[in-house]
């Protein structure tokens, strides 16, 4: 039963997509809300076989690794999985009523966002590098295809840089994966662990994979792709891939470095994976203080956040590894709900330049609470999801006494706090300028739909016994204490 | 060993000048016809490596669908920006060099590493050898494109899906072109496409069957179709329309469908999701694989959201 | 070395030799009409010279049959292609092409 759940995680979207294609209009919306909201439906009973037995797994085929692909839903992909059930279904939500006046883009929208979401469940449940590379395929190009959607100069110029750099990004995977597979035999990246040794070809084939995923990460100093991509997509576009696309290739670093490199001393390389991480963490954050624009602001903050998620590798600690996984969940609902609010009031007011957005709490104001909300976990201030996790980060950095990467992480929230009051006291400023015509009308569920992840993200923090207790076991590379 | 070693070398020579050639070349109508050459000599060289479903794949798809694509997308730049005819839009040609150079060191690191161990003695690839006879089909890329590892198999029929939703997305809102101007037809072409449009048919349906036990398969076939449409489109037989047509959009859907389909019914009847119940179910699914390759790759070439024939 | 060999190797020298003029041809003579012919008449011998070389090594009727077919669709492909380049050279000078 959970084994099927599991398979139709990724069936049921692809093969909703095919529909939805072939029937168009009404049904094709109609389709995409039924399987978005039957995804946590789905959920349910690999959640409980995950709690009960450690993991799940399916030879597809019924050839069993190396010679097939195995699919694996373990605790942390669990709770992927649910982040993209949960966010998926929000922000589907809110297209059924944002692209609801453009019936042409949106015959074209919901069969490439069933597939982004088929894609996205392909990387969460694959054990097989080479399998792997093809989910992360289907996951880019929907994306891509998908911010080119919103039309004109800046958004196709954005989708045709962010597409060219992720080529390059897959193909430094894919030699990578080769190199492995030429040196042991097997692209599971479970069986690998035992046949890895720090022989040239195998360190080279790990810088590759790695550069790989990093670019496709956007971790600074490879991030360039993202701001202007992210904040020229439509919204449930953009909230989709800051939260879940650029976490599932991190995702995927995490795999390779801590269940494959189980066996490896990766010890240099992890300083300068926390190096580009203390980067991304200062440099976005202060890219993020100086922007005009709302939507731009959000972007180089998933920019800044995406640096704590490198934290794990210079302060691998049992500690660290919940601490990663909270901060993937908290900055994912977060980040989905403050662009969901960014593009409602973009739509609504027509502009999204912070001078001109003002007395929002008047004409906005479920967005505007929502991007209040959401901003206190961005911040990390209790009791949000955001600030569960930095604080165990802050937490293992101390029993560390790694005072650097600490401070690092301090000045970070605190340069979040910045740009976040900086956005909310341009918002809700009273303005003197007249009350201007609503462009186009934001749905009320557009609102409560960011709402919801805003109001999840500070729940987060108060569930944490539930998460961790999903979360289980750590992965066999952070087993021992450092 | 002489002749072969010659051989090798040349076409290394080869490959490596039509590169330059192509980056770093004055026009851009002479890189596109050069990385056609280019395709045409990897293919060549997949065949000196004793792997001929490459080839073919290479010449099929990476020079012929390929290249067909880039002249065309040339064309219609030229037609929308006829002033900058000889203008190569290659950037900084200064990043060539370098950029070359350092490809080549990093080619040169991975060669010498990979040489240094030999692979292990059970690979995945020898078990799928072992595993050979079971499938039902004799040839080993067969049985592992749709057999051990039809999974990734799939995946890859969604991204072709994906390509062609791609090409709608960017395009959308853009009118239409009129198409090919009215110039008198050549006398040679009607004569032409009578003889070549079945043999291309005959040829693809051959690809297909082979791929069983010679090299072949559904992706050769599916581009070796895909031409025809191609050569149909470029002649006027073939007309774009403003919308896919049904029965277009359930041709472009039908691999995914049937793979899927047949994998999902095997998982709730009992085995593994995707395992095969014969191996004709092998010739079925590679056949819808090959018409959902065809038409996307015709439909791409011809910029339009369908085809329909001329005269309708 | 039989002398099924001798003589295939000989035809594919042949052979070559027809593809280095034609290529010498292209490179230089002066126009598109003189390159024409090079490019179609002269490697469309070789290619048969070639052709005729495989099929005394094939040693099958299978093999001789799909070599004969390919030569003919290397010469249906040479003859549309030479016809539309030169009516297209023709018609951009502004001549009258029939």
């Amino acid at each position: 039963m959970a084994e099927q759940a599991m398979i139709l995680l990724v069936f049921l979207p692809l093969l909703a997509a095919c529909l939805a294609f072939v029937l168009a209009g009404t049904p094709a919306r109609v389709i995409a809300g039924i399987t978005m909201a039957a995804l946590p439906a789905l959920m349910l009973p690999i959640t409980v076989d995950v709690i009960d037995q450690g993991e799940i797994a399916h030879s597809l085929g019924g050839h069993a690794a190396p010679l097939g692909i195995r699919l694996v839903a373990d605790g942390s992909g669990a709770l992927m999985l649910w982040l993209v059930a949960i966010i998926g279904s929000l922000a589907s939500l809110h297209a059924w009523f944002s692209f609801r006046d453009q019936p042409d883009a949106e015959g074209t929208f919901w069969p490439l966002w069933l597939i982004l979401i088929a894609g996205l469940n392909g990387m969460f449940l694959s054990c097989d590098l080479f399998n792997l590379y093809v989910a992360m395929e289907l996951v880019t190009l929907s994306a891509v295809a998908l911010v080119a959607l919103a039309g004109g100069p800046v958004a196709l110029s954005a989708a045709m840089r962010y597409l060219l750099l992720a080529m390059l990004a897959s193909l430094a995977y894919l030699l990578g994966v080769v190199l492995i597979y030429n040196a042991t035999g097997t692209m599971d990246f479970r069986l690998l662990a035992a046949d890895l040794e720090a022989t040239p070809e195998v360190i080279i084939s790990l810088v590759l994979i790695t550069v790989g995923l990093l670019l496709k990460t956007a971790i600074f100093p490879l991030h360039v792709w993202l701001p202007r991509a992210h904040a020229s997509a439509p919204g449930p576009v953009s909230a989709v891939l800051s939260a879940l696309v650029v976490k599932a290739s991190l995702f995927v670093l995490y795999r390779i470095w801590f269940w494959s490199g189980a066996e490896l001393d990766l010890a240099p390389a992890e300083w300068v994976l926390g190096l580009a991480g203390a980067g991304a963490i200062i440099y976005g954050s202060l890219a993020a203080l100086v922007q005009s624009r709302l939507k731009l602001l959000v972007a180089y903050s998933t920019v800044a956040q995406l640096g704590y998620l490198m934290m794990i590798f210079p302060l691998a600690s049992l500690l660290a590894w919940p601490a990663a996984n909270y901060q993937i969940m908290a900055h994912a609902l977060a980040k989905a709900a403050l662009f969901l609010a960014a593009a409602n009031i973009l739509r609504g007011q027509g502009t999204d330049r912070l001078q001109e957005l003002g007395g929002l709490d008047r004409r906005q104001p479920i967005d505007l609470f929502a991007f209040g909300i959401a901003g206190v976990s961005i911040m990390g201030l209790p009791p949000s999801g955001g600030f569960l996790a930095k604080w165990m980060f802050l937490e293992t950095a101390w029993a560390q006494a790694a005072w650097g990467w600490l401070a690092v992480m301090v000045i970070g929230s605190l340069l979040a706090a910045a740009y976040i009051f900086r956005a909310l006291a341009g918002m809700l400023t009273s303005r003197q300028t007249e009350f201007q015509a609503r462009i186009r009308p934001v749905h009320r569920a557009m609102s409560l739909s960011a709402l919801a992840l805003a109001l999840l993200a500070l729940a987060s923090g108060f569930a944490s016994s539930p998460i961790l207790e999903l979360l289980g076991l750590e992965p066999p590379g952070l087993s021992v204490d450092s | 060993m002489g002749i072969s070693l010659v051989i090798d070398v040349l076409l290394a020579l080869g490959l490596v000048g039509l590169a330059l050639q192509v980056v770093a070349g004055p026009s851009l109508f002479r890189s596109i016809v050069l990385f056609v050459v280019f395709g045409l000599v990897m293919a060549l060289a997949w065949a000196r490596l004793h792997a001929p479903d490459l080839a073919m794949a290479e010449a099929a798809i990476g020079a012929g669908i390929t290249g067909a694509l880039l002249l065309m997308t040339y064309r219609r730049l030229v037609e929308l920006n006829p002033e900058k005819r000889g203008e190569t839009y290659l950037g900084s040609r200064w990043l060539a060099a370098p950029v070359g150079v350092l490809t080549g060191v990093l080619v040169g690191l991975i060669g010498w590493a990979a040489l240094q161990l030999p692979p292990g003695d059970t690979t995945a690839g020898t078990l799928a050898r072992d595993a050979l006879d079971e499938t039902g089909v004799s040839n080993p890329v067969t049985g592992v494109l749709l057999v051990f590892r039809g999974y990734d198999t799939l995946l890859e029929m969604g991204v072709l899906l994906l390509a062609f939703l791609g090409a709608r997305a960017v395009a959308s809102g853009r009118a239409h072109s009129p198409g090919t101007s009215e110039v008198s037809e050549p006398a040679l072409v009607g004569a032409l496409l009578s003889l070549v449009v079945p043999l291309t048919i005959l040829v693809g349906i051959y690809l297909l069957r082979a791929g069983g036990h010679a090299p072949g398969g559904a992706f050769q076939a599916g581009a070796v179709l895909a031409a025809g449409g191609v050569l149909l489109s470029l002649t006027g037989r073939l007309v774009p329309t403003d919308h896919t047509p049904l029965v277009q959009r359930l041709v472009l859907v039908l691999g995914l469908l049937v793979f899927s389909g047949m994998g999902l019914f095997m998982l709730f009847a009992g085995s593994a999701m995707l395992s095969l119940p014969g191996t004709w179910a092998i010739y079925l699914v590679e056949t819808a694989l090959m018409i959902s390759i065809a038409l996307p790759l015709a439909l791409l070439f011809a910029q339009a959201p369908g085809l329909k024939g001329r005269g309708h | 070395m039989s002398v099924l060999e001798i003589v295939s190797t000989g035809l594919l020298a042949a052979g070559c030799f027809f593809y280095l003029a034609g290529t010498i041809g292209l490179l230089r003579f002066p126009d598109v009409h003189s390159r024409l012919h090079a490019l179609t008449k002269a490697d469309n011998v070789g290619l048969f010279l070639v052709c005729l070389a495989l099929t005394l090594l094939g040693e099958s009727l299978r093999v001789a049959l799909l070599l004969l077919l390919i030569w003919l669709l290397g010469l249906l492909a040479a003859t549309v292609s030479c016809h539309l380049i030169a009516r297209h050279s023709i018609r951009r000078k502004g001549g009258r092409s029939g």
